[in-house]
C-alpha cells in the first residue's frame, strides 16, 4: 500500500503530543424573530446556547467521545472544531494555530488533515457518481494528480483499507450497497486523503448490531495501522466503553464531566453521568433488575435562555438552592473534571 | 404462563414483488400469556414488525397473510371478516409505534384525538371524564391541559406518552409496541420503558415488545423471541436466554452487543450479511452466515430443540442433533 501507509509513517514520526485544541468555544444561534415583533418589543433578540463555553483537548492517538442527549449542542461542538462553522467567541487550536486564521495552504492541509464521517452514509456520498469518482474528486483537488492510473490506484488502495473489492465496487453507484457497506466508502474517503484526526458522528447508530460490530472493528484496525485519532459524537455510552479512551459529558451546551473512560464508567461524579448511565439499558437481565434505579425528571430544557445556575438543577434528584442560582465552578482532580456543587 | 392470550400459529406472511415472493414471516409459532411482556428482537428486515402488523391485519397491499393461525382469546383473527377485525383493534389490541408524530392528526387537539377512539368503543362513557385520568395515568399532571394542546406542542417522549395513552384508552388486553422508544433520547427511552411496565402491572395487560435493542429486552421482558429472516430461531424465558444462548446467531448477537458495564478489547461480530429476501438460501436461514455450519444446515430446515423445558427454552437449530454430527465436515460457502 505505497501511498495510505507514506502517509502513515509521516504521522508516525510527529511528537506525541496535543494536536487539537477548543478554547473556551461559544456558540450561538441568534433566534429569528419577525421585524415588526422586534420593533415593537425592543427586546434584545433570544439565542439558542448551543455551545457555552467548552475547551477540550485531544492527544495525539486518542480516540474522545461527546456524549450528550439530542440537543445538548455536541454536533455544534465538532462543527466548531471543523471549521465548518465559526465560534462567537472562543477558540479552536489545531498544530498550535488558531484555525480562523489560517492561510489558503494551511487551510488545505486542515482540510485534509480533519475528516467527519456521518450518521447517514447514504446521505453523505452523491447517488449519481460511481465509487471512483466520489473518490477520486477530493484526491484531484488535493493532490493535483492528473494521471487517471494513479487515481485507480489510490482509490483501489482505500477500498482495499476498509475491507472492500476494487475490482468489484469501483464502478458501482452507492444505491448498490448496504449502509454498513456505505459507511466503510465514507471512511475509504477519508483515508484516501491521509487524514490524522477522523470526526465520526453517530457512526454507527443507523446501522444493525452485527454491522455495527463490523465498522467498529474495521475503525480500530484502521486506527492501529495508520496512528488515526478519533473524535466521537455520540449518544451510545456501551459503544463508548469499549472504544473511547476519554469522555466528555456534554449537557444543555456546556461539559459537565470529563475524564478517562473507566474512571467515569466505575465512579461517574455528576449527577447528570449518573443518570445518563442509569438509564441506558444493560444486556443482563439479572444485572438490569438488580442496580440502582435513578427515576429521572422531565425533559432537556429549551438550549433558548437555559436555566440559571447549575443548568442541569431542573433535572436534578440533589439540586440544592445553590444550585439554582450559582454557576458551578469546573474542579479538576487529577486528569478528571466535573462542574457540580455537590461534588468535592 | 399464565393462561395464553395470543396463540400465533404457523403464520406466513407474504408480498408478491414482481421480482418473486418476499416470504417477510415464514412459519412462526409464538405465544403470549395473559399479563406478560414478550420480547421480539431481531435487525431491521427480519420481519418482526410485519409479524406485528399481521396480528392486526394492518397489512398493506402487496403483503397478505398466506397461511396460518392466529388465536387471540380463542378467536383466529386470520379469519375474521373486517367488521369484526374493527371491533378487535384498538378495543382488544392496541398498537404503538416508532414515530409518534406520524399517527397523530396535527391538526387536531390531542385531547380530540383520544375522544375518537373513546366513542368508537366505549360510547357510553363520557369523554371528558376519562381523558384526563389517562393522561394523569401516563404521567401528565391534570394542572398542565395536555388534552388542549397540539402535537406539535409537544416533545418526543411527550407525544410518545400521548400514543400510549391512546393505546391503553380502551383497556386492551395486548399491547403491541413496535420500537416504542427506538426515536428517544435514552433518559426518555427510560421514562418511557418504565411507565409501559407499570401500565402492564397495573391494568394485567399483556405486551408484545419489537425492538433490536437486547438491553431493553433484558430490562423489560419476561420471555424473548429471536427472529432471523422470517423465522423464530430461538425463545426462551429472558435469564435464560442470556445466561445459554444456543442458536449461533442468538450467540452472535449477544457476543457483538456492547454494555456500558464492560470494556471489550475485541470486538466480535457476524460475519456476512443477511441474504436477500427474496432468494433465501435452502436449510437453516443463518447457514451461510454460521461459522459451525455443516452440510446439513443447508440442505433441510433445522428441527425444534427443547434446551430446557422448564424456562420453555427451545432453539431452531441442527448442532446437536445426531443428523449434524454424522454431516459433512463444514462447508466453506463464500458469504
Amino acid at each position: 500500500m505505497p501511498y495510505l501507509s507514506l502517509e502513515g509513517v509521516a504521522h508516525m514520526s510527529e511528537a506525541n503530543g496535543t494536536i487539537m485544541k477548543a478554547e473556551n468555544v461559544v456558540k450561538l444561534f441568534p433566534v429569528k424573530k419577525s421585524s415588526l415583533l422586534a420593533a415593537l418589543t425592543r427586546k434584545p433578540p433570544d439565542y439558542v446556547h448551543a455551545v457555552d463555553g467548552v475547551s477540550l483537548d485531544v492527544q495525539v492517538g486518542d480516540t474522545i467521545a461527546i456524549v450528550g442527549e439530542s440537543g445538548s449542542g455536541k454536533t455544534t461542538l465538532a462543527r466548531v472544531m471543523l471549521n465548518l462553522i465559526e465560534p462567537t467567541s472562543g477558540k479552536v487550536i489545531w498544530r498550535g494555530k488558531d484555525v480562523s486564521t489560517l492561510d489558503k495552504n494551511e487551510l488545505f492541509q486542515f482540510r485534509k488533515d480533519v475528516q467527519i464521517i456521518f450518521q447517514n452514509p447514504g446521505g453523505a456520498l452523491n447517488p449519481r457518481k460511481s465509487i471512483f469518482r466520489i473518490l477520486s474528486e477530493p484526491l484531484k483537488l488535493h493532490f493535483n494528480i492528473k494521471s487517471g492510473s494513479e487515481l485507480v490506484d489510490r482509490a483501489s488502495e482505500a477500498l482495499l483499507a476498509v475491507g472492500l473489492n476494487p475490482a468489484i465496487h469501483l464502478d458501482r453507484h452507492p444505491h448498490e450497497f448496504s449502509g454498513g457497506q456505505r459507511q466503510r466508502i465514507c471512511i475509504a474517503r477519508a483515508l484516501s486523503l491521509g487524514a490524522k484526526i477522523i470526526f465520526a458522528d453517530e457512526p454507527v447508530s443507523s446501522l444493525d448490531v452485527s454491522i455495527q460490530a463490523q465498522i467498529l472493528i474495521l475503525m480500530k484496525k484502521l486506527k492501529e495501522e495508520f496512528g488515526l485519532t478519533y473524535i466521537f459524537v455520540t449518544h451510545d455510552l456501551a459503544l463508548t466503553r469499549s472504544f473511547a479512551s476519554r469522555v466528555y459529558v456534554m449537557y444543555l451546551g456546556e461539559i459537565v464531566e470529563s475524564g478517562p473512560v473507566e474512571d467515569i464508567f466505575m465512579e461517574p461524579l455528576h449527577p447528570y453521568t449518573k443518570l445518563l448511565l442509569a438509564s441506558t439499558p444493560v444486556p443482563n437481565p439479572k444485572r438490569a433488575r438488580s442496580r440502582e434505579t435513578i427515576i429521572p425528571v422531565g425533559e432537556i430544557p429549551s438550549p433558548i435562555n437555559p436555566p440559571p445556575g447549575c443548568r442541569f438543577h431542573t433535572r436534578c434528584a440533589l439540586a440544592k438552592a445553590i444550585c439554582k442560582t450559582a454557576k458551578p465552578v469546573v474542579k479538576t482532580v487529577g486528569n478528571r473534571s466535573f462542574a457540580c456543587h455537590l461534588v468535592n | 404462563m399464565n393462561d395464553l392470550l395470543l396463540n400465533i400459529k404457523g403464520l406466513k406472511t407474504y408480498f408478491n414483488l414482481t421480482r418473486g415472493v418476499l416470504r417477510a414471516v415464514d412459519g412462526v409459532d409464538l405465544k403470549v400469556g395473559a399479563g406478560e411482556i414478550v420480547g421480539l428482537v431481531g435487525e431491521s428486515g427480519c420481519g418482526k414488525s410485519v409479524l406485528a402488523r399481521s396480528v392486526l391485519r394492518l397489512l398493506q397491499h402487496p403483503g397478505y397473510i398466506a397461511a396460518g393461525e392466529i388465536i387471540y382469546e380463542g378467536t383466529d383473527l386470520s379469519k375474521l371478516p373486517d367488521e369484526k377485525m374493527r371491533e378487535h383493534r384498538g378495543k382488544k389490541i392496541a398498537m404503538v409505534f416508532q414515530d409518534p408524530l406520524g399517527y397523530l392528526n396535527p391538526v387536531m387537539k390531542v385531547g380530540s384525538q383520544i375522544e375518537e377512539a373513546l366513542r368508537i368503543h366505549r360510547p357510553n362513557e363520557d369523554p371528558g371524564k376519562i381523558i384526563p385520568l389517562l393522561l394523569e395515568s401516563v404521567g401528565f399532571p391534570r394542572s398542565a391541559r395536555i388534552w388542549d394542546r397540539y402535537p406539535h406542542e409537544l416533545s418526543g417522549g411527550m407525544l410518545q406518552r400521548v400514543i400510549i395513552a391512546l393505546a391503553i384508552s380502551c383497556d386492551p388486553r395486548l399491547l403491541i409496541a413496535d420500537e416504542p422508544t427506538t426515536a428517544l433520547d435514552v433518559t426518555i427511552q427510560a421514562q418511557v420503558l418504565r411507565l409501559l411496565k407499570r401500565l402492564c402491572k397495573e391494568r394485567e395487560m399483556a405486551m408484545l415488545l419489537i425492538t433490536h435493542n437486547l438491553g431493553i429486552v433484558a430490562d423489560t421482558c419476561d420471555r424473548i423471541y429471536v427472529m432471523y429472516c422470517g423465522r423464530i430461531v430461538e425463545t426462551a424465558d429472558v435469564f435464560s436466554l442470556f445466561e445459554k444462548p444456543y442458536h449461533p446467531y442468538t450467540r452472535g448477537l449477544l457476543e457483538a452487543t456492547l454494555s456500558i458495564d464492560e470494556f471489550r478489547e475485541n470486538l466480535t461480530t457476524i460475519e456476512g450479511t443477511v441474504p436477500d429476501p427474496i432468494n433465501l438460501p435452502p436449510g437453516c436461514r443463518f447457514a451461510p452466515r454460521c461459522s459451525a455450519a455443516r452440510l446439513v444446515c443447508t440442505q433441510a430446515d433445522p428441527p425444534c430443540l427443547t434446551i430446557d423445558a422448564l424456562k420453555e427454552h427451545v432453539a431452531y437449530c441442527w448442532i446437536g442433533t445426531a443428523e449434524y454430527e454424522k454431516s459433512a465436515a463444514p462447508l466453506t460457502t463464500a458469504i
